[in-house]
């Protein structure tokens, strides 16, 4: 159990899927892939370091991982634009299921006019399954900027659920930058 | 519930309906691709320090730093092209005590200086244990048929204070080495695979997150470092009081006896960021350790002459590539006060790591060098 390599191994098979999906909401598989495989990498390099619960650790690592990529020219694509081109047959079929108020494009569409950040932030905590206090880790913040941004980020969500789809602003680039 | 709340929930709710379900599938499909390569790539380099034992140990977290193993260092092997052989001098009047005393004078004397980075330059010689080969045969311990070692330059970058950027430069002039020309035949007959791919490129990493300094299991921040007491009677009360408090930590109790606590602070402290004064105190209190002996004159892997101190590794503590590690040395100028070098060698002698400082002190910005 002392063992780093058992210890090390461990932690991949735990955390590796969970990583993936987070990467791969923000960008294409195969980037997403090589950021998962480095962020692992980080990991191991800096074993004493990796936090527990580790996933918060992880996930803020890949995230670094993944802006860096984005200043380094390839642009990644943003959350909404991954979700659209992730989503299959299947998605329809549960979102019918489920019974919304609104139809999966539409809603869709409404958050794809929201800040990157707020997407970020409800998905750490919907999708990630992150406690608030966690998913500040991730992004580098306070818990209590965190809970700030998560109200705040749950307001704009409802009323663009509420208000349906709004255009897409002009310059996401730069809106992506100001939710930084 | 109010209708606001309620629309929260179902905006959310809905929110959680987005993620596509082809994102579970494609993570486990990654997962049975990527497992046994991503894998064997993290291991085929040393791991952070933290993960080499359950001993006390201060670190640099956050950095990139491939170099730390707990390792050993092979006999080298002087028919090879691994580089200068230590040589002992038996008859040596040395001891470690009065090389420690010596050290610790000279490096008190240096002068004080603060900057917004520590900059440190390593090169860093490391036995490659695994391969970062598809297929788990060499991952699994079996050994390697052939004895090799990946050498590269390190440098870092480390901010002092928050929201600084840290940086670190790896694979710097990276060279393969061979015990003897057999063991590159040897390796040339599994089709020469890469040793080490992480260095294999110099590469750039800046870092946003603060990095942390470790003593024992906790961190400290360079102010902390700053204010450790400049004297041996007050540096050893603080590292016993640090190091009883690690031991008793509920969470993760801390193995291991205060002079390895001790040695493992003194291997990144001696050429770390702490004053002239806290240095020199380092060294008196290492010399105060029990169970340290001199390897007497030696050379580190880049020829300068030093004097080596021991520390017996613990019994049954493996390399990664399934050496049993027989002993850590620091090598230290007792001239300047300098550490020259970290080294850790197998039973039989045979060098597993070296970590050569080669430059280290304050600068004004990354990429700036003292």
């Amino acid at each position: 159990m002392d063992d780093p390599e058992t210890r090390f191994t461990q932690l991949y098979d735990t955390h590796y899927r969970r990583v993936m999906a987070y990467a791969l909401t923000h960008a294409e598989p195969h980037t997403a892939e090589d950021i998962v495989s480095e962020t692992f990498l980080i990991a191991w390099r800096r074993f004493g370091d990796v936090g527990d619960p580790a996933l918060p650790w992880l996930l803020g690592v890949a995230r670094n991982l993944l802006h860096k990529q984005r200043a380094g020219g390839r642009r990644g694509r943003d959350l909404a634009e991954r979700i659209k081109v992730l989503s299959g047959p299947a998605d329809l079929a549960a979102w019918d299921v489920a019974d919304h108020v609104v139809e999966r494009d539409a809603a869709l569409a409404a958050i794809a006019a929201l800040p990157e950040r707020d997407l970020e932030t409800l998905a750490l905590v919907t999708w990630h399954g992150l406690e608030p206090r966690q998913a500040a880790k991730v992004v580098g913040c306070s818990a209590a900027a965190f809970f700030v941004r998560l109200h705040r980020a749950r307001k704009r969500l409802a009323r663009a659920l509420e208000a349906g789809p709004a255009p897409r602003p002009a310059t996401p680039a730069v809106v992506r930058e100001a939710a930084r | 519930m109010t209708s606001g709340a309620m629309m929260k929930n179902s905006s959310e709710s809905a929110f959680a309906d987005l993620r596509p379900v082809a994102v579970d599938e494609m993570a486990d499909d990654a997962f049975a691709r990527r497992r046994d390569a991503d894998l064997s790539r993290a291991m085929s380099a040393a791991p952070g320090k933290a993960a080499r034992s359950r001993r006390p140990m201060l670190l640099v977290a956050g950095l990139a730093a491939g170099a730390v193993a707990v390792g050993g260092a092979v006999v080298l092997n002087d028919g090879g092209d691994t580089g200068p052989v230590a040589v002992q001098g038996p008859s040596d009047v040395l001891d470690a005590r009065s090389v420690l005393l010596a050290s610790a004078q000279k490096a008190a004397q240096a002068s004080a200086t603060t900057g917004r980075y520590w900059y440190d330059r390593e090169r860093i010689t490391a036995r490659v244990g695994v391969l970062a080969k598809k297929g788990t045969k060499n991952r699994s311990r079996t050994p390697l048929p052939f004895t090799a070692y990946t050498v590269h330059t390190q440098e870092h970058w480390l901010a002092r204070d928050k929201g600084d950027p840290t940086r670190s430069v790896v694979g710097i002039d990276r060279e393969d080495r061979f015990a003897t020309p057999a063991d590159k035949a040897a390796w040339q007959r599994m089709g020469s695979p890469e040793l080490e791919p992480w260095s294999r490129k110099r590469k750039v990493n800046d870092y946003r997150e603060p990095m942390r300094l470790t003593i024992g299991n906790k961190q400290v921040t360079f102010a902390e470092l700053a204010k450790l007491p400049g004297n041996a009677a007050g540096l050893e009360a603080e590292l016993r009081r640090r190091y009883t408090a690690d031991v008793k930590d509920p969470k993760d109790p801390l193995n291991g006896t205060f002079a390895q606590y001790v040695w493992v602070i003194a291997q990144d402290l001696l050429a770390g960021p702490v004053p002239p004064a806290v240095r020199g105190a380092l060294y008196q209190v290492l010399a105060k350790q029990r169970g340290l002996r001199t390897g007497g004159r030696v050379k580190d892997q880049q020829g300068r002459p030093g004097v080596a101190i021991l520390m017996a590794a613990e019994k049954g503590s493996r390399h990664v590539s399934g050496a049993y590690l027989a002993e850590s040395r620091l090598i230290v100028s007792p001239d300047t006060g300098e550490l020259l070098a970290y080294e850790a060698r197998a039973v039989g002698g045979a060098l597993l790591l070296s970590v050569v400082h080669e430059d280290s002190g304050w600068t004004r910005k990354p990429g700036a060098r003292p």
